[in-house]
């Protein structure tokens, strides 16, 4: 291996190269995870990801027929088959916040979608936002790894701002990613190996002190009513220095950086699908989130690529259509489509071996929607029956391969069955207290 | 109550297409008179807001209220506040070209600044995680870059910092837009001589760069201001901050070497001086191409990249047909700042664009070069009827809205919770203004659709791109005519030039147009203080013959600009 110097380490191309020379090259496949060590031991970490769809699902062919555990999926679901054992498919689930704390019936609404509490009233113009956190975040900050990336907001225009689904403690709003080239940078861009001497961290870090001796200058300077930006600009500082100095290893991460991100929607989606399962094989993350197209105006996009040339917020609202009519297929189509998107995440993650389990058995994966979608009998952004599926069993605590009618229970229950599947089990609530008592029964 | 469809969630104009287009049903109350909040300085009424003209009354108020205001405005000199800015990516980028000598990689875009009126200013919000990481990376790569050629400019030889000295004054005094203190020159001379350690000279400068690009000195516009009399409201800001703030309005980067020793040797103290500065900004391109993005902010022609149209519709509406549009709006405006001495006038009423080959198809002309062509005047003038314009709004509520909003500074509010917003559908033999008429019988909508659906009729002999359209579709016949009712006044159109023509007769018309590019050069939105400043804007059109370069300068220049408000 060659001297890298400081300069190539700081100039991004040079960086590049520096990557590939430490793994085989990687052109083609964007990330080659090399073999793991710390993979494969017996008490590998649970993991939670939430897959986030907007506009609903198309119910006439995403329920199963069937009951508990010999439901038939039909044609959305089915390239999810070979995942029949590892999935729990819940029915009936409604957002009682919804009904409890009555709030315009728009897509703003998602604010409760993971964190079932109340909305601020909006002022005029803005969307609501929750008052408490979402799950993933929740979680992620319980986890207290400070440094490392759980609670990673990922995904196609994950920035609408009249929906907004992350957010942190105080219910204030966690922005994500699109790109993969910045959470490439984010997650593995300032690690070295262990050990290896980092020119590029010692700058960084006396580049920060020096940021932050003169962020704290202006912050006893400027009106009071703006200390609380230079505020936050100080806490992302403290938090680039913690990852400086966590141990996420590069190593893990051989193999070329994604150099430019796709236009292509499915490209650009799989590439950042591929991008969490390397974060989660390298336990840079054990929590995240891929928010695939933003809801609402966002999500009134055209999977032109699978011949469905209608917007798909459009389609949501456009009536029942008839099997065989145009929209109908291409409400098949955007379903199926999401469905193998994440048929082939759930795959990678099940190929990863992690003692007598593979990772997505460790892990749960959540699909859910904004609103029910298309349903006989809904209303416009229906928000009973909402969908809410789950794969993996998060080490063993959820029991798999089986459909469940919860009755109308509020979905509130199962965000705490999420928490508890982490680990947390001691929690009594999530979102509004009053929605409730306990995590989901039946679910384990 | 009645069910509410679709709320007010689609600001984005791809739904204005669809049946939540009537979302921008308005408030009856605003519309008839009753003031929506109070001023804020700051770019929104709350987070996440969009009022865009706070405290500016309701729709159809008509009146400046500037002849009535200004008396008690300017008797004595008022300012207002100076709240926490970071630099807009536009800018960032021009900042540090100018600083370095080298260009940030532009694959990588900052995430969205936010907005003050039509105008990017991060003035609100804190910054995001995001934004921070990119000057971080953006930093790395540039002082990467810069920094062997700032080395040899330095002259120095890598023995120790000694030599350095003067070098750094310079810079930071460039960087920071204000000389630093000797304690900052002794911090970045400690930190230039570790990097040296470790490295080269052009190492520890690379330091030195790397931090002061992530300085808030350098991301923030933090304005001093000299002691401030007993009891005054205003004070002036320092010879610096005054460089800085004329630079940054007029060219939207740090003050250039010439202003900068003004300031240095306390010349800017002397308004004849801050005058003869000012001409010298305005009088260059830079200033130029600064205004040729007000007008794009302010006309919200930047919103057409992310407009999106039904493909299927407009096969011609493409990506590079988007750039088409926004360079025909971009050279005609340019065109008009530099030949027609910036008339205001014009940019509404010229009877000419500058039209590329790609654009020309939307004229149904055929163009090989990029060249100014006179327009059917029976059909089009100005800016207003340019196909970036029409697109960007693409409808009569779009497009009466605009007129509304950034025209004459009324403020149009989203529309009532309990409103419907669902357009009946469309009737047997119904043209697309009848079916918006359904606006005008409900008592939740009318109030402001009557102030806006007429004004955008006027421009329905334009398709949704822009095209010149004798009927709707192959037979229904279009009535362009309407009421432009200002206040107590209501003025007749018929068609588009006609309300264009009357239009920019309208002292309206002036004062809005002051008191934006006002709200552009402060970077945020006005207060009570500010009153005297937009008064005096208002004004300077009126005396200059509607030029907008004579009253971005007289801003620049005057006393207003050089004071800001402080706790008494």
């Amino acid at each position: 291996m060659t001297t890298t110097t400081l300069r190539d380490l700081i100039h991004p191309s040079s960086r590049r190269r520096f990557l590939q020379s430490l793994g085989a090259s990687a052109a083609l496949s964007p990330f080659l995870p090399a073999s793991l060590v710390s993979a494969a031991t017996s008490t590998a970490p649970k993991r939670l990801i939430i897959y986030w769809t907007p506009n609903g699902v198309f119910h006439p062919e995403f329920k199963p027929d069937g009951g508990e555990s010999d439901f038939r999926l039909r044609r959305v679901l089915q390239p999810l088959e070979k995942f029949r054992s590892k999935m729990l498919l819940l029915h009936n689930l409604d957002w009682q916040s919804f009904f409890k704390h009555p709030l315009e019936n728009t897509h703003s609404a998602a604010c409760m979608s993971l964190t079932g509490t109340a909305a601020r009233p909006p002022a005029a113009g803005a969307p609501p936002d929750a008052v408490g956190p979402s799950v993933d975040q929740a979680i992620a900050r319980r986890l207290n790894r400070p440094g490392f990336h759980d609670g990673l907001v990922t995904g196609m225009n994950t920035y609408w701002p009249h929906t907004r689904l992350y957010y942190g403690p105080d219910g204030q709003n966690v922005s994500g990613s699109n790109s993969a080239v910045e959470v490439f940078r984010k997650l593995f861009g300032q690690q070295l190996k262990p050990g290896q001497p980092d020119p590029l961290r010692d700058a960084r870090k006396s580049v920060i002190d020096r940021v932050r001796l003169e962020l704290r200058a202006v912050q006893a300077r400027v009106a009071q009513q703006d200390r609380h930006r230079i505020e936050a600009h100080l806490d992302h500082i403290r938090t680039f220095e913690q990852r400086l100095d966590a141990s996420v290893s590069l190593a893990c991460a051989t193999g070329a950086a994604p150099q430019k991100d796709a236009t292509s929607p499915p490209v650009a989606g799989a590439t950042m699908l591929n991008l969490l399962t390397l974060a989660l094989k390298c336990d840079a993350s054990r929590v995240a989130s891929f928010t695939w197209l933003g809801p609402g105006g966002a999500g009134n996009i055209v999977y032109d690529w699978l011949g469905a040339p209608e917007r798909h917020h459009d389609l949501s609202h456009g009536g029942r259509p008839l099997p065989g009519q145009p929209t109908y297929e291409s409400l098949v189509k955007i379903g199926r489509f999401h469905a193998e998107q994440l048929a082939n995440f759930l795959g990678a993650l099940d190929s990863v071996a992690e003692g007598e389990r593979t990772m997505l058995d460790n892990s749960v994966v959540l699909w859910t929607s904004e609103h029910a979608g298309n349903k006989v009998g809904a209303e416009d952004h229906e928000r009973r029956d909402v969908p809410f599926a789950l794969f993996g069993s998060a080490g063993g605590y959820f029991s798999t391969g089986r459909s469940i009618d919860c009755k109308g229970r509020p979905h509130n229950e199962l965000l705490l069955s999420l928490v508890h599947s982490m680990g947390f089990t001691s929690d009594k609530t999530f979102g509004d207290p009053e929605l409730c008592s306990g995590p989901l029964p039946g679910l384990s | 109550m009645r069910k509410v469809v679709h709320g007010p969630i689609y600001p984005d104009p791809a739904c204005a297409r669809s049946k939540c287009a009537i979302a921008l049903t308005v408030l009856l109350s605003a519309c008839t008179g009753t003031i929506q909040g109070t001023a804020s300085p700051l770019g929104k009424g709350g987070r996440g807001d969009n009022i865009e003209n706070p405290g500016g009354g309701g729709t159809g108020q008509g009146g400046s209220g500037g002849e009535q205001n200004a008396a008690t405005a300017c008797q004595s000199l008022t300012s207002g506040p100076s709240p926490l800015r970071r630099l807009t990516q536009r800018e960032y980028d021009n900042t540090v070209t100018d600083l370095l000598g080298v260009r940030r990689e532009l694959e990588r875009e900052f995430p969205q600044d936010e907005r003050a009126g039509p105008f990017y200013s991060n003035v609100t919000e804190t910054p995001g995680e995001a934004a921070i990481g990119m000057y971080q990376v953006a930093a790395e790569t540039l002082a990467a870059k810069a920094a062997l050629t700032l080395w040899k400019q330095t002259g120095c030889a890598a023995t120790t910092g000694a030599c350095l000295e003067g070098w750094l004054k310079n810079f930071g005094l460039r960087a920071f837009r204000r000389p630093l203190e000797p304690t900052e020159v002794q911090a970045y001379l400690a930190m230039f001589r570790s990097g040296m350690s470790s490295g080269s000279g052009e190492v520890g400068l690379r330091l030195v760069v790397q931090t002061m690009l992530q300085s808030p000195y350098f991301l923030y516009h933090l304005e001093s201001h000299e002691q401030k009399q007993a009891n005054a409201a205003t004070a002036r800001l320092t010879p610096h901050a005054l460089a800085s703030r004329i630079s940054y309005f007029l060219w939207q980067t740090l003050p250039d070497a010439e202003l900068l020793n003004a300031a240095n040797e306390g010349r800017l103290n002397d308004a004849g001086e801050v005058g003869r500065q000012v001409r010298r900004l305005i009088d260059s391109p830079r200033a130029r191409e600064t205004i040729v993005h007000v007008v794009e902010q302010w006309l919200s022609l930047d919103d057409l990249d992310r407009t999106e149209l039904d493909a299927m519709s407009f096969p011609l509406f493409t990506g590079a047909m988007k750039q088409a549009m926004r360079q025909e709006s971009q050279d005609f405006i340019a065109h008009v700042l530099a030949n027609e001495a910036g008339s205001l006038k014009k940019l509404f009423a010229a009877p000419y664009s500058v039209l590329n080959p790609a654009v020309a198809e939307l004229y149904g002309l055929k163009q090989t070069d990029t060249s100014r062509v006179n327009l059917d005047s029976k059909q089009r003038m100005g800016i207003l009827t340019h196909p970036s314009l029409l697109t960007v709004t693409h409808g009569p509520v779009l497009r009466g809205k605009l007129i509304r909003t950034r025209l004459l500074c009324e403020d149009v509010p989203p529309p009532p919770e309990n409103a419907d917003t669902t357009l009946p559908m469309a009737k047997e033999g119904q043209t697309p203004r009848e079916r918006l008429l359904a606006h005008s019988e409900s008592s939740s909508c009318r109030g402001c659709h009557k102030l806006m659906d007429p004004l955008g009729f006027a421009f329905d002999h334009f398709d949704e791109i822009g095209r010149w359209r004798q009927k709707y579709g192959s037979d229904q016949d279009i009535d362009a005519r309407g009421d432009l009712i200002l206040g107590a006044r209501t003025l007749k159109f018929d068609g588009a030039n006609d309300l264009i023509e009357q239009l920019v007769q309208t002292e309206e018309l002036g004062a809005c147009v002051g008191k934006q590019v006002l709200r552009f050069a402060l970077a945020r939105l006005e207060t009570d203080a500010d009153g005297c400043a937009a008064y005096k804007a208002e004004q300077s059109l009126k005396t200059n013959n509607s030029n907008i370069l004579e009253m971005a300068a007289d801003i620049a220049a005057s006393q207003e600009f050089a004071h800001v408000e402080v706790q008494p």
